[in-house]
Parts: structure tokens; C-alpha cells; sequence
């Protein structure tokens, strides 16, 4: 504000940017309620399960059967493993973060780490199929929206940067060159932590299903045919 | 796993516990499947300390005003070590991880040997010198703002780039 007062027209073209500012947020806002609206109207799986979830968690031990997938339901269903569940980067993210935690004889055993989770995947006493993409962003304190508007304010200050540097009227100081610098760091990382839950506080607690000998065996036939596809990790 | 003396370990810090964790560490990241991917890895981050460092190096340039020969001089040098660190220590991962593919008493050996030897003790001396690097290129940020030219205060004509209505 103080480098548009001193420009002659400056306070006018402050009033414009504020203006176009405002409308931008309505027309942000609008899109974002629209594509809310639609997808619940659309009610695809995830979206459906999701529901499902929200509405069990209003009735504890209805989540206990959905969280812990050892009731009967699951185990009819091909021994927990649906066949639309799919390992993707947010999973792996969150699983680095610690997100997922042993639930034994009722109490939080311990944060399940990497080789402990497969080993117990493997040996048929895991079910993740509830545990989906759309079930870990719920934790999420922050989406693509309010990702996507802190990014445009950064490639803004970048761009307003490179402008100032590159036009002869105009100078940088060295305190905006050392956040540009910093500004494109956070671009990158951004960039690789898009799929990140964002402030994630409660871990989701994966419970040991008895071994049963049948859902072993599916296991282990299943074991040949890399249904755990992990695109960033060499196993 | 740092240390590329080529021995790799898959030793994980939360799976090899003797007492259970109720919490990873703040660092904490998976460790990586194979030492290619740790030096994937690795090599990344440098690359992007390495960009951020040269972002710094617009400092050489006539266009950032300083208000003393010394600040000038400083930034510049300051930048170019900030620059030039990170590639000293990709070099020491690189070397270490052909050190740990190179076969037995190969000549490959010998020379990723040599070099890894060389850039450990390269990368042990330019961090000390990067960290001072980084402080005084904040502090130098900070002080230059007693200083700052009539051009700083003055606004972006953004009009002026639309077409149609200049």
C-alpha cells in the first residue's frame, strides 16, 4: 500500500486490485461449493464409503467393525482385500508420518512402521480396504483449494520479483531476493508434498485380525501378483 | 545411511525397536529400498540447495544495490560458497555410491576410492563454511534494509503489460 501511495494513480489502482481480488475469491468460492455440491449428487464409491464411515463414527461400535475390519461382513467379503483398494503416495506419506498405529486387546500397541505393516499385510491379519485415499485426506487440515491459493500468492511473489529485478524504474532489495529463493524452495516442496495430509492428529488405528488360516492362504496366492503397487518405492 | 561408505542397512528405526513407539521422530522418513534410490534421493535435495544458492548469486548482479563495497562483496562470496557447497557433497554420495557398485580390486575401485576420500573430507571443511555463508547472507538481508533505493518503494506498472488499455 505504501508503494501505491507513492505513484501518482496509485491508490485508484489499489482500489481496482482490491476489486478484482474480491471478485476473485466469489468466483473461487462459487467453483468450490459447485464441484462440493456435485460430488456428493455424484455419490461415486470412495464418496459413498466415506459417508459410510462418517455416519458409523456417530454410532461407536458400528466404527469399531468399519475401523478395525474384522467382522463378518469384511471377512465374507474375498478375506478383507477389495480389490479397488490401491496403495497410493498419500498412504505412504502418512504411514511416514506415523499415521498408522497397532490397536491390540484395547489399548495402542505401537506406530506401525514400514516392515511391520507388510509383514502383517502379507500374513493376512491387516485389512486395509477401508482405509482409503479419501479416509486419510479427511485428516487433512488443508486441500487442494487452500493449497492451491497459498501457491498462487508465492508464484505471484515470485513473479513480482522477477519483475522488479528485470525493469530499470525498479529495484530488489536483498531481503526480497532471500525470500524469492525461499519462495521457489517451497514451490518444490509443494510440489512433492501435494499428496501430504497436512496436520494430521489422530492416527488410524489398524487392529490385528486373528490368524485365520483361509485368509492366509488367499494371501499368499494373492502374494505373486504385486497387488501392493507402490509406484516410489523399490521393493 | 548417510555415510556412503557403501555398506548399506535397511534398518529401519521404527521397525527395530526394542521398546514400541508411540511416536516417529521428527525427521523420521522411511528408509530408502536400495542405495540408488537413497542416492536419487540424495542427489535431489543437493540439487535444490544448489538452485537455492544460485538464486542467491543474483547478488553479483548490478541490478541489487548495496549500500558498502564490503556488503557487495560479501553476498557475492557468500552466494557462490552457498552455490557451490552442495555440489561438493552430491559429489562425495556420488563417488561413495560407485564405491559400493565397483567390483572387487576393479580399477573403478581404486579411483571412486580416491575420490570418495577426497570429497568426505571436502564436504567436512565446506560445512562449517556454509552455515556461516547462510547467517550472514540473512544478516546482510536485514542490515541492507537501513539502506534501500528510491526504486524499491516505487510500484510495478502492471497496467502497463496488458494490452488494450495502456
Amino acid at each position: 500500500m505504501a508503494r501505491g501511495l507513492v505513484d501518482g494513480n496509485g491508490v485508484c489502482r489499489y482500489e481496482q486490485s482490491s476489486y478484482v481480488t474480491i471478485k476473485l475469491i466469489m468466483v473461487c468460492r462459487t467453483a468450490y461449493l459447485k464441484e462440493n455440491k456435485s460430488s456428493v449428487h455424484h455419490s461415486d464409491p470412495v464418496e459413498e464409503k466415506v459417508h459410510e464411515a462418517e455416519s458409523a463414527a456417530i454410532s461407536p461400535p458400528k466404527l469399531d467393525e468399519v475401523k478395525t475390519g474384522c467382522s463378518d461382513k469384511s471377512k465374507s467379503n474375498s478375506h478383507g482385500i477389495e480389490p479397488c483398494f490401491k496403495w497410493t503416495k498419500t498412504h505412504g506419506f502418512f504411514l511416514q508420518m506415523g499415521g498408522f498405529m497397532l490397536y491390540e486387546n484395547g489399548q495402542n500397541q505401537h506406530v506401525l512402521g514400514w516392515e511391520t505393516l507388510m509383514e502383517y499385510y502379507k500374513a493376512g491379519r491387516i485389512d486395509l480396504s477401508t482405509i482409503t485415499e479419501a479416509s486419510i485426506n479427511d485428516r487433512s487440515k488443508a486441500d487442494g483449494f487452500s493449497k492451491g491459493l497459498a501457491l498462487l500468492q508465492i508464484v505471484w511473489f515470485i513473479i513480482q520479483s522477477l519483475a522488479r529485478f528485470s525493469t530499470k524504474r525498479l529495484a530488489l532489495t536483498e531481503i526480497e531476493l532471500v525470500t524469492a529463493a525461499l519462495a521457489i524452495l517451497s514451490l518444490v516442496m509443494y510440489f512433492l508434498w501435494w499428496n501430504k495430509p497436512f496436520n494430521a492428529e489422530i492416527p488410524i488405528f489398524i487392529s490385528l485380525c486373528e490368524p485365520d488360516s483361509q485368509s492366509v492362504e488367499s494371501n499368499l496366492a494373492r502374494k505373486g501378483e504385486n497387488f501392493l503397487h507402490i509406484p516410489f518405492m523399490n521393493l | 545411511m548417510l555415510l556412503s561408505n557403501g555398506a548399506f542397512t535397511l534398518d529401519d528405526p521404527i521397525d527395530n525397536q526394542e521398546i514400541p513407539i508411540m511416536k516417529v521422530p521428527t525427521f523420521y522418513s522411511i528408509m530408502p529400498g536400495s542405495s540408488f534410490t537413497d542416492l536419487q534421493m540424495t542427489c535431489t535435495s543437493f540439487f535444490v540447495a544448489t538452485l537455492f544458492g544460485a538464486i542467491h548469486c543474483a547478488g553479483w548482479s548490478h541490478r541489487i544495490h548495496f549500500s558498502t563495497h564490503a556488503g557487495s562483496l560479501l553476498w557475492r562470496i557468500s552466494s557462490a560458497v552457498i552455490t557451490s557447497c552442495p555440489f561438493a557433497w552430491s559429489m562425495w554420495v556420488i563417488s561413495g555410491y560407485s564405491r559400493g557398485e565397483s567390483d572387487e580390486s576393479s580399477f573403478s575401485l581404486k579411483i571412486s576410492q580416491i575420490m570418495t576420500g577426497i570429497f568426505a573430507l571436502l564436504t567436512f571443511l565446506t560445512i562449517p563454511l556454509y552455515i556461516v555463508a547462510r547467517i550472514i547472507l540473512l544478516v546482510l538481508a536485514f542490515v541492507e534494509l537501513g539502506n534501500i533505493p528510491p526504486g524499491a518503494f516505487a510500484n510495478i506498472r502492471w497496467v502497463n503489460v496488458l494490452p488494450f488499455i495502456h
